[in-house]
């Protein structure tokens, strides 16, 4: 798929979203955004007074609706970018953005195959694109997300995925908690492993599409367990963010 | 699989952007074959660490650099002399 040169565009902040205690949904007007799939991301370059910049990749959240973008950052202590895009830019000010970027983690609303998505805490970013994009497209495709998150407050979109998940026919939403279950919860809280993957994900692995996306250990470890079910590893989609 | 060998690492999906700056094609789907062990994996499953102002990126086979890309001024830098072979869908 041949594109036009991806250069740097200028967004604005249109409005924001808290999704939970350290992570923002960002709304941005983006003129003459060529649209995108679920799945693909943003960079977005910040450029100090004194010319020293710097960018990092965001997951888009939903999917295409024309000149307005959706990014959910999650604020990394320390971090040089995150706090000031979720605590500082206002609405109405400029940011700096290029894309969409991405070919490889992807979801197209016309794939029939079923999809199984996997989500280890802010991971869920572009999982969520794709939940919503097959929402919004009417697709039948089955479609289950697996999202791994710490505690119940870390639970990025809670009410819409409950919404999808009562409404959206051969959609399935399965929440695991690694370190705080809710109360009553049958799941003891712990690290999602090839046990409960295995009672969860589709046993036959053929022409499943398969979608991890979190951090580095989160990614590494649920795609060792997903081969030692079957899974194909050349097949099995992956993206890392540290 | 790495087992996490690569811990706190990226991957070839953050190269899209400067990848896509400089050659105006979705470069991440690509497969791209490993110079020194001739694995070969798409772009985007590639190891990537941030490197200042740019980004050096591994084959998760033997973790040997496979190539270093850096964005100076009016530029984007390519080192590629750990990759083998490129291929693109057009």
């Amino acid at each position: 798929m041949v594109q036009s040169r991806l250069g740097w565009r200028r967004a604005q902040l249109v409005a924001r979203r808290d999704e939970s205690p350290t992570a923002v949904t960002l709304v941005l007007g983006v003129p003459g955004w060529p649209g995108h799939l679920a799945g693909q991301h943003v960079d977005v370059r910040l450029t100090a007074a004194d010319g020293y910049s710097t960018q990092r990749s965001y997951s888009l959240a939903a999917p295409d609706h024309g000149a307005r973008v959706e990014l959910t950052v999650q604020v990394v202590t320390d971090g040089e970018v995150s706090p000031f895009l979720a605590r500082d830019l206002a609405v109405g000010d400029p940011v700096e953005l290029r894309g969409p970027v991405g070919g490889w983690f992807v979801w197209r609303p016309g794939q029939p195959q079923r999809a199984l998505l996997l989500a280890g805490g802010s991971g869920v970013v572009p999982l969520m694109a794709m939940v919503r994009a097959r929402h919004e497209s009417g697709s039948a495709a089955p479609m289950h997300l697996v999202y791994s998150v710490r505690t119940p407050t870390d639970v990025f979109y809670a009410e819409e995925l409950r919404q999808r998940s009562d409404q959206d026919y051969g959609l399935r939403v399965t929440v695991v908690h690694t370190r705080e279950a809710p109360a009553g919860a049958e799941r003891a809280a712990h690290r999602l492993d090839a046990a409960d993957l295995a009672a969860l994900v589709w046993p036959e692995a053929d022409d499943v599409l398969t979608f991890v996306c979190g951090p580095t250990a989160f990614v590494d470890a649920v795609s060792d367990a997903l081969v030692s079910l079957g899974y194909d590893a050349g097949a099995i989609r992956t993206e890392r963010y540290g | 699989m790495s087992g996490g060998r690569f811990e706190g690492a990226l991957d070839g999906n953050v190269l899209g952007g400067p990848l896509g700056e400089a050659f105006g094609v979705e470069l991440t789907a690509s497969r791209v074959a490993c110079a020194a062990c001739t694995r070969v994996a798409v772009v985007a499953d590639l190891v990537v660490y941030d490197a200042g102002p740019g980004w050096v990126a591994l084959c998760r086979g033997c973790g040997e650099v496979m190539l270093r890309v850096a964005r100076l001024r009016d530029e984007v830098v390519l080192d590629l002399r750990g990759t083998g072979l490129l291929r693109v869908a057009v």
